[in-house]
């Protein structure tokens, strides 16, 4: 008897445990999608790429203005430069990726099996740079690989963001970039989550915090009246400081995961990259 | 054009007696304090082995690294009150980080 009892206590644990850890990918992200449907219901699944904008009718109006003449358009073009120049040994970037790098980036990040680890869409432009003799760019270096992804990735614009997680190493990979998110850290004792899945609509200080379905869709972005190039992973290190945590490096593993499961969310709404953002 | 010239080399000279004046003044100063005391020594060890782990568990807070730089800042000024001030809170703070990112998930389902 003492014993059933026993048997039972440990696999009600696991079982509650089991519950808590590995709700499957798709489970999560229709619940999280489920869920700010409820709490904002006028608005479309396909608008929640558009962030705090969606909340606020007047910023998106701005918003679109400014997309029609974006004013960091000669950014872009600096990036293409950068994607156009054939390297020393005459191929160029479009020969690494199927279709000349068009509708490529919403596959990214993916699991890879062989190197077992996750794979951003940086990491391919650099192991691309490697393969013809480059040496990589440093991913937190705005002014290289920053512009490289700020006209790279428009080349997707439009693709629906497709990640998949398949397999044990892949399934790693994504709980350790959940757990990454859903973390308290930082002085203020915050969780990602806390901001962008508890607190969504709401305004801090003077923001609207956006939902964490759709913001992994439009990087990288230009914010503020300077308009500085923010790669998604960069957004990532500010949103940290905000809460008082040293960030990560930008391109090292915790971010990687953070931002296979952060895309993951963002599966089925269409990229749109080199965006305006506050 | 000329009075402008020489008003900018008397300024370049005047910043270079400053500061030579100045760095007298601070040698002077530490070799006459006392050293730093074995209980500021030893906080201070503490503190950056606390951070270290921390940052090892992805769990250093802004606060205790900036509170850690400035107990290392005292150190130098041989300011043992303010060695064991910061020091004390850099190590603090080095575990709440670590005890934070243990803690339960926030808002599982
Ligand atoms: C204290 C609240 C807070 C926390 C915690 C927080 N953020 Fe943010 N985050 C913001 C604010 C404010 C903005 C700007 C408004 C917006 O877009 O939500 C923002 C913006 C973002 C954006 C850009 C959205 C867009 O469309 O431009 C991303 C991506 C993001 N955060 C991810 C994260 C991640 C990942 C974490 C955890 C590492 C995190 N945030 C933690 C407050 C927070």
């Amino acid at each position: 008897m003492k014993q059933t009892t026993w048997m039972l206590t440990c696999l009600g644990m696991l079982a509650f445990s089991a519950d808590a850890l590995s709700l499957s990918p798709e489970q999560e992200r229709l619940n999280r999608v489920q869920a700010v449907q409820q709490k904002y219901p006028d608005i479309k699944f396909e608008d929640y790429v558009y962030g705090a904008l969606a909340f606020s009718p007047d910023a998106k109006a701005q918003y679109e203005n400014m997309m029609a003449f974006p004013p960091f358009e000669s950014e872009i073009d600096k990036g293409r430069q950068l994607w156009e120049t054939p390297f020393n040994n005459g191929k160029r970037y479009a020969d690494c990726f199927p279709g000349g790098g068009r509708n490529v980036a919403g596959n990214y990040p993916y699991y890879d099996e062989a190197m077992k680890k996750v794979v951003t869409f940086e990491m391919a432009l650099n192991q691309c740079r490697a393969n013809n003799g480059e040496a990589p760019y440093k991913q937190a270096d705005m002014n290289t690989m920053g512009l490289l992804t700020a006209y790279a990735r428009t080349l997707s614009d439009g693709m629906l963001m497709n990640i998949k997680v398949k397999g044990s190493g892949a399934l790693a990979a994504f709980e350790s970039g959940r757990r990454f998110f859903y973390q308290r850290r930082g002085q203020l004792n915050f969780s990602c989550a806390s901001c962008h899945v508890d607190h969504v609509g709401e305004i801090l200080r003077t923001e609207y915090l956006s939902m964490l379905p759709g913001q992994a869709t439009h990087w990288p972005a230009f914010r503020g009246g300077d308009y500085a190039l923010f790669t998604l992973q960069r957004r990532y290190s500010a949103c940290n400081q905000l809460v008082r945590a040293v960030p990560m490096e930008i391109g090292g593993e915790e971010y990687n995961n953070l931002e296979y499961f952060h895309s993951y969310l963002s599966n089925g709404l269409p990229l749109k990259s080199s965006v305006f953002r506050k | 054009m000329n009075s402008c010239r020489i008003a900018i080399r008397l300024l370049v000279w005047s910043g270079l007696v400053m500061g030579v004046a100045g760095h007298g003044a601070r040698a002077a100063e530490s070799s006459s304090k006392p050293i730093l005391s074995a209980e500021a020594t030893e906080a201070l060890a503490r503190a950056e082995s606390g951070v270290a782990l921390a940052i090892a568990k992805k769990a250093l807070w802004t606060t205790a690294a900036s509170a850690l730089a400035q107990a290392q800042e005292a150190a130098k000024q041989q300011d043992n009150a303010a060695v064991m001030k910061y020091a004390a809170v850099a190590t603090e703070q080095a575990s709440l980080g670590m005890a934070q990112v243990d803690g339960p998930l926030t808002s599982q389902h």
